[in-house]
């Protein structure tokens, strides 16, 4: 350690000890007569108070700790084994190049510091009595050093200043040597070897961030990825090569001798230092004589390994159900999907999803992969009309017809292609609306078609890759192709098309600690991100050779890991054909293992990065200032109750009418669940009454109802069909309750009961032949479920606008209301007296004051 | 009024205190919802059966081609009932510019004022009912009774003895009791039997806008078993303000319902305007 690290280390380490000591001074105790609109006065558990401030000042010494290791920099950084084996050295000699550039940055930083680190590592793992470093500072080596009066790495720092040195000096000391000196040369240029002795053993250990020399070969990258200069950034294979991808970072030239192929490619080969086999980067340059070499070349090397699904562009809203749709059949053909960003990395052996609103720069990047053999997924949209590339445009398609179609056969193509598909039911897709062909290329390739003849998938060559065109969007309105059963085997026959090179891929637990053993990638755990209501994946993230990943994935199973605290899962295959449109994620981001994850890369992170990180950390220091984010109301859905689009829809709007018409704050995404596997957190389930009610369903769905409603919950059963079964579903509903939980029975809800007051003030019911009228199922004290007619149907709108269900404009505003009561009676009992809008009330008039 | 100037002005002895503060009051300022004969004109009005012929408006009455009524403010010396809550929950915060020392200077400073302009005051702070006093004899009482040591226990003043004998009752309190909304209705009943009443609601800043940060160590105060809390303050900060803010919005519809001039004073440097709601009824 070096004595500025030791400073650094002292001045940290103070600031939480102050901190501590000055925040656990006890209060004065104070009188207090307004003690009764404190919340739940209860008493602190002493026990829980005293142990509370060590864990305090534990955090903060860590996170200030954490710091003050970022900020002295490589000093601290960890060495990995493979830069601390120096093989059979018998008589070695160390040569430190302590020239000015060695010398360069903060101290602490510099790459003479970490030449010091490594060193003393070296020289504690090799137990070396005796040895030498010969540090270069003039025209001569001089051995300077005494390994038995101190440590070469105390020594180093102890050093003035050289001037004046570069690769000349450095094999001039070298030259200085016994010819049978094993030669370790600690510099951060690479050497030149050519003209030296020949010894037994020559190693360069690269310390800073060397530039390579032109034309330095193989050692110099290899060089160049064990020192980090390399970013080396990508999916992970899960195979015994975790690299599926290098980005190459650093100016890359190619050799003054090297052509590029009949593609404009330059080809290097690249040998891993640590790894069996070798890579290969192709880098291809439109204009290789034009552009200069010396700017940074994102190079995106396949190497093999499971394919990605990345989506390109925002996909609009009514897409989500098809894009989370397709992840999920093809999950078990991908690795991971997530939206392609700028320093995402795709591969040729990618899925783009192109959704229309693609920036130019993404849809460059996208194309190269597709002509490199990726796959894209496209469907018709206006936004694609400025690219040429793109020529499923409107010019090239009529405009929207509503087809009306029922039945879709596979065309001789497909099933060539794919026999195994022959077998499936075609026929039970229905398609509404299609966009038809106007001038289709000649190498376009029909796979699906309507019974009407109408090209309905058609495919095209592009480069080594492909081009899959929808000619319906993926509007639940359109077709119902993503929740057919046909979806998911002919996505995995469309996945199955991008070759594995390496034949070894296999699935990687995301959650296991198989991918945490992987190298260079350290899983640091699993949170779940909510994705504007849009689908979503669960993400977890890694740190990867120094970078802060973010990944997405999910649990195999589809079920919810025991003791996963963090967030659920729902693997809505299991209920296709009746499937939400969103994948639940019911937690926000873990604050505390953001800056987990932070503080392990900030000891990894090269400095740019290092700011951000710190600001993290500090913004995760006060505990609990940030944790409890969750300020929105949800509305929970079970799965098993079969719940239709429209009624989501109309949920969605609901929830929209009342964040519009009130002041709490509500979230336009409802959450599906599963009464097995998890527990509302919020107290309104909405239960779709859209199929037939069956009373031989698992009771433990019923023990899990009732305890939901025992805890305050308000279960909302909303029967959409017709009205002369309405008694009879609710009939069944009572007596099925009845069976599992205390005896009651229904009951018409009457005009003056409080769900007509809790915000609207509603007299009676409106139109109750029409829009039907509310139950109540009464059972002692329960009186928590709520039987409604078409509620959310009544509410839901077609992707166009219209209504679902006509209805007078009277009685659609009393649904509005209804619904609105419902939720206030559900989520606050009454909503004047809790006076949560107050809050945001005074909030309001403070701004506009 | 500075801070500075309160609490030089709370540091005074009582009746010095008081002697300044009621200066500061006009003389005239006390008003009444006692209407009769002999004094200042107030309002016409329609003439019900049973009113004396003499009090009609013949002008008025030929104007509006209806019989009107000329109401005056009865000219009489009034009968003051204050209301005083001196319990421990009035002791906070600690220090000369607590609520107890705000209610004891308004209330000595308006029984001055209206013994000056020859009403007869009262001063209640338990359950008893003393008989209001005017001149000398008044004065010494107010004083004296303030000046003692104050009851333990809850406020429970005797409201009912005042339908019978009080023409005003004026009561400052902090309302933290949780009686407090059944003396408030209570107090609706004089108002509905023809009595004026004032309430003002006295807080402590710090109880009003919960300045606390960080952890806390509270000892309740007039809470059923006495107990400390250990709280982060700055957790429930958020919730306790809400609590707060709807009690009172509480206390205000009670008052208004009952048509109870209510006044919330949280800000102990407008003591001189607190005073002079408290003598006009009116907020300034």
């Amino acid at each position: 350690m070096t004595r500025a690290f030791l400073a650094w280390l002292a001045i940290g380490a103070a600031i939480p000890l102050l901190l501590h000591l000055f925040t656990r001074t006890r209060p004065r105790p104070r009188a207090w007569a307004a003690w009764r609109f404190l919340p739940q006065p209860e008493p602190i558990d002493e026990r829980v108070r005293r142990i509370d401030q060590p864990w305090l000042l534990a955090l903060r010494t860590l996170a200030v700790l954490a710091l003050v290791g970022g900020a002295v920099g490589p000093t601290c950084t960890r060495l990995v084994a493979s830069e601390l084996d120096l093989g059979d050295l018998r008589n070695p000699l160390f040569i430190v190049d302590g020239s000015a550039s060695m010398l360069q940055g903060r101290a602490g930083n510099r790459p003479l510091d970490r030449a010091a680190v490594w060193l003393d590592r070296v020289w504690r793992r090799y137990n070396w009595s005796k040895g030498a470093v010969a540090v270069c500072r003039g025209t001569t080596a001089d051995i300077i050093f005494d390994a038995s009066r101190a440590t070469p790495g105390a020594f180093l720092s102890a050093l003035e200043q050289g001037t004046g040195l570069g690769d000349a000096v450095l094999a001039a000391c070298a030259g200085a040597v016994e010819p049978q000196t094993d030669l370790v040369i600690v510099s951060d240029s690479a050497p030149d070897w050519s003209g030296l002795p020949t010894g037994r053993s020559r190693r360069w250990y690269a310390v800073g961030q060397p530039t390579p020399p032109a034309n330095s070969g193989i050692d110099t990258l290899a060089s160049h990825i064990r020192n980090g200069s390399i970013v080396l950034d990508g999916h992970y294979t899960g195979t015994d090569r975790p690299l599926i991808a290098v980005r190459w970072n650093q100016p890359l030239r190619p050799p003054a001798t090297a052509r590029p192929d009949e593609h404009g490619r330059f080809r290097f080969e690249l040998l891993l230092p640590d790894e069996p086999g070798r890579l290969t980067i192709e880098v291809r340059r439109d204009a290789p004589d034009a552009a200069p070499w010396d700017d940074r070349v994102p190079v995106w090397v396949p190497t093999g390994g499971r394919p990605s699904v990345q989506l390109l562009g925002v996909p609009q809203p009514d897409e989500a159900m098809f894009l989370t749709d397709l992840l999920y059949a093809a999950s078990d053909r991908l690795h991971f999907a997530t939206a392609l960003e700028h320093d995402n990395v795709p591969t040729s052996r990618t899925v783009f999803l192109l959704a229309g609103q693609e920036p130019a720069d993404l849809l460059d990047t996208a194309w190269s992969r597709v002509e490199a053999g990726a796959i894209a997924i496209a469907r018709p949209v206006e936004s694609h009309s400025g690219d040429p590339r793109l020529r499923w445009t409107p010019g090239w398609i009529h405009p929207v017809q509503d087809a009306a179609t029922p039945g879709v056969r596979p065309t001789t193509a497909l099933l060539d292609r794919w026999p195994q598909l022959a077998d499936l039911d075609w026929s039970v897709i229905h398609v509404q609306r299609i966009y038809p062909l106007a001038d289709p290329l000649p190498e376009l390739i029909v796979l699906l078609e309507t019974a009407d003849g109408l090209p309905l998938l058609v495919a095209h060559r592009e480069g080594a890759g492909e081009i899959f065109t929808w000619l319906t969007d993926f509007s639940p309105a359109s077709s119902n192709l993503p929740v057919s059963p046909v979806w998911a085997p002919l996505w995995l026959a469309i996945m199955n098309t991008l070759d594995d090179p390496s034949g070894t891929a296999r699935i990687v637990d995301a959650e296991s600690a198989e991918l945490a053993r992987l190298r260079d990638l350290r899983l640091i755990g699993t949170a779940y991100a909510r994705p504007n209501g849009r689908g979503s994946l669960a993400w977890y993230s890694a740190t990867h050779n120094g970078r802060l990943a973010l990944y997405s994935t999910r649990t195999p199973s589809g079920e919810i890991p025991a003791g996963t605290a963090s967030g659920m899962h729902v693997d809505h295959r299991a209920d296709s054909g009746s499937a939400p449109a969103n994948i639940p994620v019911s937690e926000p981001l873990d604050l505390w293992f953001l800056a987990a994850g932070a503080l392990l890369w900030l000891l990894q992170a090269s400095w740019s990065s290092r700011a951000g990180v710190a600001v993290l950390l500090l913004l995760a220091m006060p505990s609990g200032a940030l944790a409890d984010d969750l300020s929105e109301l949800q509305i929970w859905v079970p799965i098993e109750s079969g719940a239709a689009a429209a009624e989501l829809d109309g949920i969605a709007h609901l929830t929209e009418l009342w964040e519009q018409r009130s002041s709490p704050e509500f979230s336009p995404s409802p959450v599906p669940f599963r009464w097995a596997a998890t527990r509302p957190a919020d107290p309104l389930v909405w239960w779709a009454g859209c199929h037939a009610f069956r009373p031989d369903r698992d009771p433990a769905l019923a023990r899990a109802t009732l305890d939901f409603l025992s805890r305050g919950g308000t279960l909302l059963i909303d029967y959409c069909g017709g009205p002369a079964e309405y008694r009879q579903y609710a009939r069944k509903i009572g007596r099925w309750l009845k069976q599992y939980g205390p005896g009651g029975t229904w009951r018409e809800l009457p005009g003056n009961h409080v769900l007509n007051r809790t915000f609207y003030l509603l007299d009676g019911w409106h139109d109750p032949e029409r829009a039907g009228r509310p139950w109540l199922y009464r059972a002692g004290d329960l009186e928590r479920i709520f039987l409604v007619p078409n509620l959310m149907r009544g509410l839901s709108v077609t992707p166009l606008g219209n209504w679902n269900l006509p209805l007078p404009a009277a009685t659609r505003e009393w649904l509005i209301r209804q619904g609105l009561n419902l939720m206030m009676y559900a989520t606050t009992y009454d909503y004047k007296d809790d006076a949560i809008h107050l809050p945001y009330i005074l909030e309001r008039r403070k701004r506009h004051r | 009024m500075t801070p500075e100037d309160l609490e030089a002005l709370l540091a005074l002895p009582l009746p010095v205190r008081a002697r300044t503060l009621s200066r500061s009051l006009w003389v005239g300022l006390q008003t009444t919802r006692k209407r009769g004969p002999g004094g200042t004109f107030r309002e016409l009005r329609p003439y019900d059966r049973g009113d004396p012929l003499n009090r009609i408006d013949w002008r008025a009455s030929a104007r509006l081609d209806r019989w009107m009524v000329r109401e005056d403010d009865r000219l009489s010396h009034l009968k003051v009932a204050l209301l005083i809550d001196r319990s421990p929950s009035m002791d906070t915060p600690d220090g000369p510019v607590s609520k107890r020392a705000r209610a004891e200077t308004l209330a000595a400073a308006i029984g001055l004022h209206a013994i000056r302009q020859g009403h007869s005051v009262t001063l209640l702070d338990g359950a008893d009912f003393q008989p209001p006093a005017g001149g000398r004899t008044g004065r010494t009482r107010i004083l004296d009774r303030l000046e003692a040591a104050p009851p333990t226990g809850r406020f429970t003043p005797p409201v009912d003895a005042c339908a019978v004998h009080i023409d005003l009752v004026i009561l400052v309190s902090d309302l933290l009791d949780p009686g407090s909304e059944v003396l408030l209705e209570s107090l609706g009943d004089l108002t509905a039997r023809g009595r004026d009443v004032r309430v003002l609601h006295l807080l402590d800043p710090l109880e009003r806008e919960f300045g606390l940060r960080g952890p806390q160590s509270l000892d309740l105060i007039e809470a059923d078993a006495a107990a400390r809390l250990r709280l982060d303050a700055s957790r429930i900060r958020n919730a306790y303000l809400n609590n707060l803010e709807s009690f009172i919005v509480t206390t205000r519809r009670i008052a208004r319902h009952a048509d109870i001039p209510l006044r919330l004073s949280a800000e102990p440097a407008q003591l001189l305007t607190d005073a002079v709601f408290l003598a006009s009824g009116e907020r300034t």
